[in-house]
């Protein structure tokens, strides 16, 4: 070549850059000159949107608006760099990374920078990507046959579920009758009390009490809300006593820690001097709340637990109840009273008898009071039966729900493969907290030394992120707890637990990146898919 | 009941995102503040009789062998007994240094401001000629003799000229007042306790006072202050130092950082001031500040441009005590300012200019140029509150090279550290400091870990045990080791003053093991340091810093010297940092405090900003105000600091954070994860490219740190 001619080519022309540096196998073919005659060698950008000199490809110039031009060099962004990696796996790298000066792991044959500055790594790189391969194989293998189990496992719960739905229907259908049965007996027992409970209802005593009983709950719902709101503004100072900085010395926080400590009678925190005095002040509070009451005042224990048996109560029983009571020392059931108390059930039993005997035969008019403990009675029954009932359709809509849930993709796969770990329970300590899954369950963090448990979430949904395909393996990877306890002036806890194949049902690491949003590493069989002929599994494809 | 209501008032309370004001003092808050405004309010009311009470005694004017500078007698005509002493000087670059400080008094005022910020002693010029007036003297001088030197003697005044013209005036408006050392009387004393119950602790002259006029007729807070719930002992009483200058020809004044304020400095005297406070120096952790306000913030550069179509001239009052500056614009062309300090000399360098340009290069060869950053110092940092594990770490900068968007430096904030014993890591998150630092420099980039200022006080650090034993740490007014609450608890503070202390601390840097000492094996030399808290932010302290009354080497009180605290810290750090390396690699170290000469040692950002669109705007004033103070080596956390900001207004705050010469984002631990790869499109996209424009233009920013 004459000098001249060199003068005129570009500078990293002279640091040969082969034409095809950087061009994987698939387009070297697009990677040639076209040389029309008498005119020197042209190329057109791959876009097809320019043609450029030959010379200008790989020249470290972008020429070309797809950046086509420079395959082997830095010199156009948002391109990729193809290296050979002979030992090893192709790869493509960004151009960015092209001549920085820094051997790319990804481009082990150091084809990236220039000659000499990185050696070739395939070699021993490509052995250590094999072997990390057969061992990751190997797992797999371990780990599908176990999750082959699992997926059995799903099987015989189909069977035991189908089995059982059966069983629930049948009885279903009994229990049907039955309250068909009993149903007909009390629309015939209050049809002949109807009449007279109604009238009876119109007394103001009963009225009154219908009054009070409303009043009565109106005031338990706005108690109930009042104890609601207390618990979860105690709840907040809790928080706020536990969680303050007291590094930053702020009174008015200091002041709402120190109230709340007053009226909760809560040992002063932070206060180790005060620790001793805590269990005395603990002791003095008990007595210091027991209040004098009126005779007959109902206590805040028995306000707590039994108010809503009083409310319960059945008042058109009662109001029979009261009738009979008022009614007493008139009619054939005076002579109750003159009848020693052992011989009493025998009397009624006599009594009831003769009784209906004689309604029959129309000796004696149909008492309403009998009548009416009869249709309560079978009301009863007919209650109990249809509750009974609703039971049993309750298990089987549970019944049902598990077997759709169980081949479900988006409950516990296709294959069912999940069903297994439903609610089993995985921990791992980091720190000064235990970090507990139960899957499909819930997510929680139990501090080592002593203080609250805090839910991390209950089981939402898998991974739902755009562009990840339902039942896929990407799909199952991650698991989302949601909807923990609310942080101290943060959000919700919530979990991201990320899986991966493995042999055992673990979790590994646990980090809280964001203020109290986990992420929980761990491993699983149930994500180790069968290797398929030839070793190329399913997810591969 | 009684229990629900309690606690219901308790919840009720607001919790709006703004700074906390009442943790900070007002002008009127301060005893002395307000003693130096009463002093320009009288002055206001009398103009006709007004006069100086300072003035020279030509008698005693003595020009110095080589004829550049002279030294004269003052005297006060309220305290004919007290004597003070003026040395004036021109360097031989032109710039006027004016000193005064009592003579022969009680106790010493503060006297070293000047020589932590000046790089050098600087030379004095050789072409000077003083001329001894009547009532006053004189000088000449510059390439074209145009410039002029006068000091009036009776009263005192110091006047620059240029061309006839003039350009600063010292005194001009009688407000110069110091404060001598005297001895507190006891029956005064029992007054004063008497009174402390409020904090406007007063004391009623006698009636006849014939200083009245001047200093006011009650001895307003003279001794021990009360603020808030703290003491201040003030066992030294007054020694406060009012100071005015104007400059009768210039119509807008800039510089004095750091605040949240516009860069031309806005009224805060005069007529319908813009402000009702003086600008405020006295370094504080101001917590969620305001992005409109005189509040004193992180840092304190007392060096004031002014600024009008055909000169630029500038002052330097070398002093390290807090200080409060009035601005007023008497006329449209005029600006009047008036310096009121807690302590220390009068040291004043006025800066001749005449262009802004030449004010640059006389600041710089008075306290040093900006440091020449290594070059991946000005890319792109990420940081955050924190990055919880090496393995964080690792990830972080995978995510950022899968897609492609071009990143430096990885940043730790303090969580790094074991119950925030800097320098000791949490082994439980980062397990492997040192691969962790070498995996990050595998492709060639840096780490930046916090070290904080605050000790933690337990025998198990050995950075605080080596600083224990000797005699390294602050003290109390009492000369007990100072203790405080910090991120680290109870904590106790390096003192820098304390030259020995040097050493020590540039040896806890090297990451080979020295034998029997402590220093930072599990670290790299890519591993550089953030320095933070060094006002010092102290949790527990009066304004959050540290009580005035503490005692510093040499027996100054921290008063003194309160604004040069920070910058000694940086300074020490850079210097370890730079030891480490040999032959050395130039250190990156960023500072939250800062005073005049900082600029030496590394960056600085503008703190904890709120993510909002205003202190995204005031960011870009605050580091404009910097750079004009010398320290352009600035930037704010991009996105905010505190809050989450919406994607578009992150992105737009890349837009912004890549023109400002430090580029870092940054966010508060209960914050979103916000690095820009995951960002949807377009913006992560747009942030790729403005990142990338940002390294397209470091040869010119690499150039104009050169230059600077």
């Amino acid at each position: 070549m004459v000098p001249w001619v060199l003068l005129l080519l570009p500078l990293p022309a002279l640091s040969a850059v082969d034409k095809t540096h950087g061009v994987p196998p698939t387009l070297a073919a697009s990677y040639v000159p076209t040389t029309k005659s008498g005119s020197q060698q042209t190329w057109t950008c791959l876009d097809g949107s320019k043609v450029i000199s030959w010379s200008a490809v790989n020249d470290d110039y972008c020429d070309c608006p797809d950046g086509s031009d420079e395959p082997g060099t830095g010199a156009c962004p948002n391109t990729k760099f193809y290296c050979r990696n002979e030992g090893h796996i192709g790869a493509f790298i960004p151009s960015s990374r092209v001549g920085d000066g820094l051997c790319e792991l990804a481009c082990c044959d150091g084809s990236d920078e220039a000659l000499g500055v990185c050696e070739n790594k395939c070699k021993e790189i490509g052995e250590a990507y094999r072997a990390k391969q057969a061992a990751e194989r190997k797992i797999r293998k371990t780990g599908s046959k176990i999750r082959s189990t699992y997926v059995a496992f799903a099987q015989k719960e189909k069977k035991r579920i189908e089995g059982e739905l059966v069983s629930l229907e049948a009885e279903i259908s009994t229990r049907e009758k039955e309250v068909e049965r009993l149903k007909n007996i009390v629309d015939h027992a209050e049809s002949l009390s109807a009449a007279a409970l109604e009238e009876k209802k119109q007394s103001p005593l009963f009225q009154s009490l219908l009054t009070h009983h409303r009043a009565l709950k109106s005031l338990q719902r706005e108690h109930n809300k009042h104890l609601e709101r207390e618990k979860q503004l105690g709840d907040i100072l809790d928080r706020l006593r536990t969680g303050y900085n007291p590094n930053y010395q702020d009174m008015a926080v200091l002041e709402a820690v120190r109230g709340w400590e007053t009226i909760a009678h809560l040992p002063h925190i932070n206060d180790v001097k005060k620790d001793d005095e805590s269990d005395s002040d603990e002791d003095g509070s008990s007595n210091e709340e027991e209040e004098e009451l009126e005779p007959g005042m109902w206590t805040a224990l028995q306000l707590e637990h039994q108010l809503d048996g009083l409310l319960n109560s059945d008042y058109e029983g009662l109001l029979l109840e009261h009738d009979r009571h008022v009614g007493a020392g008139t009619g054939s059931d005076s002579l109750s009273s003159y009848i020693p108390e052992s011989l009493l059930p025998q009397y009624e039993g006599i009594r009831d008898g003769l009784l209906s005997g004689l309604e029959l035969l129309g000796i004696v008019k149909p008492n309403t009071k009998a009548a009416d403990a009869e249709a309560s009675r079978a009301k009863q029954a007919y209650n109990d039966a249809e509750h009974s009932l609703q039971l049993t359709r309750d298990e089987l809509d549970t019944a049902q729900d598990d077997l759709n849930k169980l081949f479900d993709p988006e409950w516990y796969g296709k294959d069912g493969e999940w069903k297994k770990l439903h609610n089993t329970c995985l921990d791992k300590e980091v720190g000064d907290y235990t970090y507990e899954i139960c899957l499909f369950e819930e997510s929680k963090q139990k501090p080592n030394k002593g203080g609250s448990t805090f839910s991390l979430g209950r089981f939402a949904h898998w991974n739902d992120a755009s562009g990840v395909e339902v039942g896929s393996p990407e799909y199952y990877s991650k698991q989302y707890y949601t909807r923990g306890t609310k942080c101290w002036n943060g959000p919700e806890r919530s979990v991201v637990l990320e899986m991966e194949c493995g042999t055992e049902n673990a979790l590994h690491s646990v980090v809280e990146l964001e203020k109290c949003e986990y992420k929980i590493t761990g491993t699983t069989p149930a994500l180790c898919l069968p290797l398929e002929n030839g070793g190329k599994s399913k997810e591969e494809l | 009941m009684r229990v629900l209501n309690t606690v219901l008032l308790l919840v009720a309370v607001p919790t709006a995102l703004a700074v906390k004001t009442q943790d900070f003092k007002t002008c009127s808050q301060a005893g002395f503040c307000r003693r130096g405004r009463a002093l320009a309010a009288r002055a206001q009311e009398n103009p006709a009789s007004w006069t100086s009470p300072y003035s020279v005694d030509a008698g005693s004017l003595a020009i110095s062998a080589d004829q550049a500078s002279f030294t004269a007698a003052v005297k006060s005509s309220l305290y004919p007994q007290i004597k003070f002493g003026l040395d004036v000087r021109v360097h031989d670059d032109g710039i006027v240094r004016v000193r005064m400080d009592e003579v022969d008094g009680l106790r010493k005022h503060y006297d070293e401001a000047a020589s932590w910020a000046l790089i050098a002693d600087p030379t004095v010029s050789k072409n000077v000629k003083w001329t001894i007036g009547k009532k006053e003297v004189r000088a000449k001088y510059g390439p074209k003799k145009d410039v002029e030197i006068v000091v009036a003697f009776e009263p005192l005044k110091v006047t620059l000229f240029r061309g006839g013209k003039e350009q600063i005036v010292i005194n001009g408006r009688g407000l110069l007042h110091m404060e001598h050392f005297r001895t507190k009387a006891a029956e005064q004393a029992q007054t004063t306790e008497e009174g402390l119950n409020t904090e406007d602790a007063q004391t009623v002259l006698s009636t006849n006072n014939p200083r009245a006029w001047f200093e006011g007729d009650t001895e307003d807070a003279y001794w021990e202050e009360q603020w808030s719930s703290w003491t201040d002992s003030k066992p030294k009483g007054p020694e406060s130092l009012s100071l005015d200058i104007t400059f009768p020809n210039h119509g807008h004044v800039y510089g004095i950082p750091q605040h949240a304020s516009t860069l031309s400095l806005r009224t805060t005297t005069g007529e319908s001031p813009y402000y009702t406070d003086p600008y405020r120096l006295y370094n504080a952790d101001t917590f969620e500040y305001l992005a409109d306000s005189t509040m004193s913030l992180y840092g304190s550069i007392p060096l004031m441009h002014a600024h009008s179509a055909d000169s630029t001239v500038a002052v330097f009052n070398a002093i390290g005590s807090e200080t409060w500056i009035d601005v007023s614009h008497p006329t449209d062309k005029s600006t009047e300012t008036h310096w009121i300090s807690e302590s220390g000399i009068l040291d004043i360098f006025i800066l001749p200019g005449p262009k802004p340009e030449d004010i640059f290069e006389q600041w710089a060869r008075l306290t040093g140029a900006s440091v020449l950053p290594a070059e991946w110092s000005l890319g792109y940092h990420q940081c955050r509150w924190n990055y919880v594990s090496s393995d964080d770490v690792r990830q972080v900068q995978k995510r950022f090279d899968e897609e492609d968007i071009p990143v430096d430096v990885f940043w730790l904030d303090i969580e790094y550290a074991e119950e925030h014993k800097y320098f000791m890591w949490d082994e439980k998150s980062f397990p492997d400091p040192v691969e962790m630092a070498n995996d990050v420099s595998a492709n060639a980039r840096k780490t930046v870990a916090i070290i904080d200022p605050h000790l933690k006080r337990v025998s198990t650090f050995p950075v605080y045990q080596e600083a224990h034993e000797n005699g390294y740490l602050v003290k109390t007014k009492d000369s007990n080791e100072y203790e405080g609450w910090c991120w680290s608890g109870n904590s106790a503070w390096p003192d820098f003053f304390n030259p020995a202390s040097w050493e020590w601390w540039h040896q806890l840097f090297k990451t080979e093991k020295i034998e029997g000492k402590f220093t930072w094996v599990d670290s790299t030399k890519d591993v550089h340091i953030w320095n933070d808290m060094n006002e010092p932010a102290i949790f527990n302290g009066p304004e959050i810093s540290m009580p005035r009354d503490n005692i510093h080497h040499g027996g100054w009180e921290h008063r003194d010297l309160h604004n040069i605290n920070g910058m000694l810290f940086s300074n020490q750090t850079y210097q370890g940092v730079l030891k480490r390396t040999n032959p050395a690699e130039r250190p990156f170290v960023l500072t939250r405090s800062f005073y005049a000469g900082s600029q030496r040692f590394g960056a600085m950002w503008t703190g904890d900003n709120l993510g909002t669109w205003e202190h995204m705007a005031v960011g870009i004033k605050m580091v404009l105000t910097n750079s004009i103070a010398g320290f352009a080596f600035s930037g704010s956390d991009v996105g905010g600091f505190f809050g989450n900001p919406e994607p578009e207004m992150l992105t737009r705050w890349y837009q912004v954070g890549i023109f400002s010469p430090f580029l870092r984002a940054h966010a508060h631990i209960d914050t979103k994860r916000r690095e820009p790869y995951l960002l949807d499109e377009p913006y992560k996209s747009i942030i790729r490219d403005t990142l990338r424009l940002r390294y397209a233009m470091l040869p010119v920013w690499y150039t104009a740190f050169r230059e600077a």
